[in-house]
């Protein structure tokens, strides 16, 4: 018989991987980068 | 008679100086200007260039009209005014008659008629010229005729550089970073989103898109924002660009009756990709330059319509001077890192031993100690220059491949934990063979490494201060000395 008693298994928790100060910039500068881009709106090749 | 070839206006401009169909000298404006990708001569390439002779003729290396008309298509605005080259030419005082040859076929013949071979089929991808994106031609001697072409919008380069831009780097400049930073991303992660969003079709040799992408795309996914979302962008566009040529490379070699291929355009550069077809042919030649500067090759050739000698690649600004090989092995002895600056510059984006930054490859440390000279990313990997009988021994090269002069092709070290700075993240290396009818000089240096240390290679890797184009004369020398002090011997 089913025990319906039976506590869910526990799934580990994925923690989030800290991100790095580096990654951190890297992510604004992209960020601006293409938000400068989006504003130009220029032509890759002449 | 002397013939000038020119490209310019555009990027990466260019001159190449002949003489009764011998090609004397071919250099890049930026060596000259410090600007990088300069578009445009100065007075320092022209100067250089007219030690070999002034010119008779010049041939100009695309159709400024029909280019005029395309940018008119494109939504570019009307620059005839801009396009017209007499007048371009005539700012320099190069008042001269000028013949105009086409972009795609200045590339099929920079690659062509300086092959050597007696028939070959060769496929040319590249951005935009005038309208044409992608064309494949049929040499058969002196004969080079066009069997497929596809035009703007339609372009596989364009869509390059917009994944290039997308991720943050610079288009038509930085294709090359994205491919280094493809090895640490998972190329299956948004191979089929790229594919999904991008292509109509591809069934070679027709590639079509959905969207115009010559206005880049980013707008495209700005949910993929984080360092490795940019890595595995960049592994699903290479993996895709990847994809294409091997489709395109499969169909050229059922269709045609060559067993030779010459690749051309800019894309030809991804020498990633560039190993994974080669398997398909008995012989693959790529012009050590073969984008929009190489066409100023390619211009003058498809002008002459016939073979020419191709000389190599050391075609640029001359400093003259023996080789240091005695000096240079000193210092790399004592300080494992060394400049050199001698003879003629390489014509093309690559340092091939006469304006390179030069290390002993052996050992953990030395990665670190070059990147801390070039102050570029970690993720970008350096190459090995080596004595071309012994790169067997050191490396698994792309099928019927057995030289690599001008690092066009990317080989599996198998010797990977004694050279941990030439390899990338992937465990390949972007191979320089060195043969005896290569440089001497260079050579020589490699010789006598490899008797005094019994290492055939040296990690080898452009002279140049960051963001600044490759070294070109004793000045730039000097200025690298005082900005990095490592010593440059010439």
């Amino acid at each position: 018989m089913e025990n319906n008693n039976q506590q869910p298994v526990q799934q580990p928790v994925q923690e989030e991987k800290q991100k790095t100060q580096e990654e951190l910039d890297y992510e604004e500068q992209l960020k601006k980068r293409l938000e400068e881009l989006r504003k130009r709106d220029p032509f890759i090749y002449k | 008679m002397n013939i000038w070839g020119i490209s310019a206006n555009s990027h990466d401009a260019a001159i190449s100086v002949w003489h009764d169909k011998e090609l004397q000298f071919a250099g890049h404006s930026e060596r000259y200007s410090g600007i990088k990708n300069d578009g445009d001569l100065c007075e320092g390439i022209i100067a250089d260039a007219k030690k070999y002779g002034e010119p008779d003729l010049i041939v100009w290396y695309e159709k400024p009209w029909l280019k005029t008309v395309r940018q008119l298509y494109a939504g570019q605005g009307l620059r005839a005014k801009e396009n017209n080259i007499k007048q371009y030419l005539s700012n320099y005082n190069l008042d001269k008659p000028v013949v105009f040859g086409k972009h795609h076929e200045s590339h099929a013949a920079a690659g062509y008629y300086t092959s050597g071979y007696k028939d070959a089929t060769v496929i040319v991808i590249d951005s935009i010229g005038e309208f044409e994106c992608l064309t494949v031609w049929e040499g058969q001697g002196n004969n080079l005729k066009k069997v497929y072409s596809q035009s703007y919008p339609n372009s596989i380069g364009i869509w390059f550089s917009a994944m290039t831009q997308r991720i943050g780097l610079k288009p038509n400049e930085e294709e090359y970073i994205l491919m280094g930073m493809a090895a640490y991303g998972d190329p299956n992660k948004y191979k089929a989103d790229i594919y999904n969003d991008f292509f109509k079709t591809i069934d070679a040799p027709v590639v079509k898109f959905k969207r115009n992408l010559h206005r880049g795309c980013p707008d495209w996914r700005p949910d993929l924002i984080t360092l490795q979302d940019t890595y595995d962008l960049a592994a699903a566009t290479q993996q895709i660009y990847t994809e294409i040529l091997q489709k395109l490379s499969t169909w050229a070699r059922s269709k045609l009756t060559s067993k030779n291929l010459i690749l051309m355009g800019g894309c030809a550069l991804n020498c990633v990709a560039n190993s994974e077809i080669t398997g398909d042919w008995e012989n693959v030649w790529i012009m050590p330059n073969p984008g929009d500067a190489g066409s100023s090759v390619g211009a003058v050739a498809a002008y002459f319509g016939e073979q020419v000698t191709w000389p190599g690649a050391y075609l640029g600004t001359n400093m003259g001077r023996k080789y240091p090989v005695e000096q240079t092995i000193d210092v790399l002895k004592t300080n494992k890192i060394v400049g050199v600056a001698s003879g003629r510059a390489e014509f093309g984006p690559r340092a091939l031993g006469h304006r390179s930054l030069l290390a002993d490859p052996r050992g953990p440390e030395i990665k670190d100690t070059v990147n801390a000279i070039k102050r570029r990313q970690q993720f970008r990997p350096f190459a090995p220059a080596i004595l071309e009988e012994h790169v067997h021994d050191y490396f698994d090269m792309p099928k019927n491949i057995d030289t690599s002069p001008y690092m066009q092709f990317v080989a599996r070290c198998t010797r990977p934990d004694e050279f941990p700075a030439i390899i990338h993240k992937d465990g390949t290396s972007r191979v320089q063979t060195v043969g005896k009818n290569d440089s001497p000089g260079f050579r020589k240096l490699l010789e006598n490494w490899y008797s005094e240390t019994g290492c055939p290679m040296l990690l080898n890797t452009s002279l140049n201060i960051k963001g600044m184009p490759m070294v070109n004369n004793l000045k730039d020398a000097k200025d690298f000395y005082k900005k990095y002090n490592v010593p440059v011997l010439s």
